[in-house]
């Protein structure tokens, strides 16, 4: 139901992350319930880092990587606006949705 | 009846190869053969048991018990190393078939998704290996990673070209 670039900008509020770590991060937040799959995550997150939303470094060797660096992503002043209106929309949303349920 | 594990039936034949010479230890070996066949209640193949028989037949006395514990406790050992030279053996080939398959994968794509979606995969098959998960767990990973590491150099190539395009 959500959307992956949504998703991935909220996980990557809380801390820098690299594609397995976010897929991983992205299923606890959601509580297993969202889970990004390899052809989602990585287009999603070169669309972030084209829109600016986030950008990307290198971080350390792993042998099991082949001696390729994992690659983080950090997520930009831009991003947070972007995630934070995200998330004021959505409560808006749901806020508006639970309120007419209540009144019945 | 439960039959033997293949490593247990390994050991059990080497042990009975490197025994069976002498005397002494084919009277120990059948008192262990013995021991082992009462605890697993197992059932051995027809060249095991013909062995078996082999070593049992005409050894009716009662085993040195010091010698039946240490050839038991060799057992045990000879057990353990075979099992784990059987798993290091199923790593190794898991790890060269992933190897092979994105070794040739890479030599198509560009470098951003060799650094990063290929490295990832490697990354996941390492720890699937390290876990001892199933052999298709791993060629699934090794499918799935060169179905969607193509279907996204596609979209990576398409996407830098709209980019560019002076129309956009």
């Amino acid at each position: 139901m959500i959307n992956a670039k949504t998703a991935l900008l909220q996980a990557l509020m809380t801390d820098d992350g690299y594609g397995l770590e976010l897929i991983e991060r992205v299923k606890d937040l959601t509580g297993g319930k969202t889970t990004l799959g390899q052809g989602t995550i990585y287009p999603a997150l070169r669309d972030l880092e084209r829109d600016g939303f986030v950008e990307s470094y290198e971080g350390e060797t792993v042998p099991e990587r082949a001696g390729r660096p994992r690659i983080y992503y950090r997520i930009t002043g831009e991003g947070r606006r972007a995630a934070f209106e995200e998330r004021k929309a959505a409560s808006g949303l749901f806020g508006l949705a639970w309120a007419k349920l209540a009144l019945g | 009846m439960k039959p033997l594990p293949a490593s247990v039936r390994r050991t059990l034949l080497r042990l009975a190869r490197e025994e069976i010479g002498d005397q002494q230890t084919r009277l120990e070996f059948a008192a262990l053969a013995r021991l082992r066949l009462r605890s697993s209640r197992a059932r051995l193949s027809g060249r095991e048991a013909k062995l078996v028989r082999l070593l049992l037949g005409g050894h009716n006395r009662p085993p040195n018990r010091d010698l039946v514990l240490r050839l038991h406790r060799r057992f045990i050992e000879l057990e353990s190393v075979a099992q784990q030279q059987e798993s290091l053996g199923r790593a190794c080939s898991q790890l060269a078939a992933a190897e092979g398959a994105f070794g040739l994968l890479e030599l198509l794509l560009p470098a951003r998704l060799r650094k990063e979606e290929v490295a990832d995969a490697r990354e996941v098959v390492a720890r699937l290996v390290k876990c001892e998960s199933p052999w298709w767990m791993v060629l699934v990973k090794i499918t799935s990673t060169c179905f969607w590491a193509g279907i996204n150099a596609v979209r990576e190539l398409t996407s830098t070209f709209l980019h560019k395009s002076p129309g956009r």
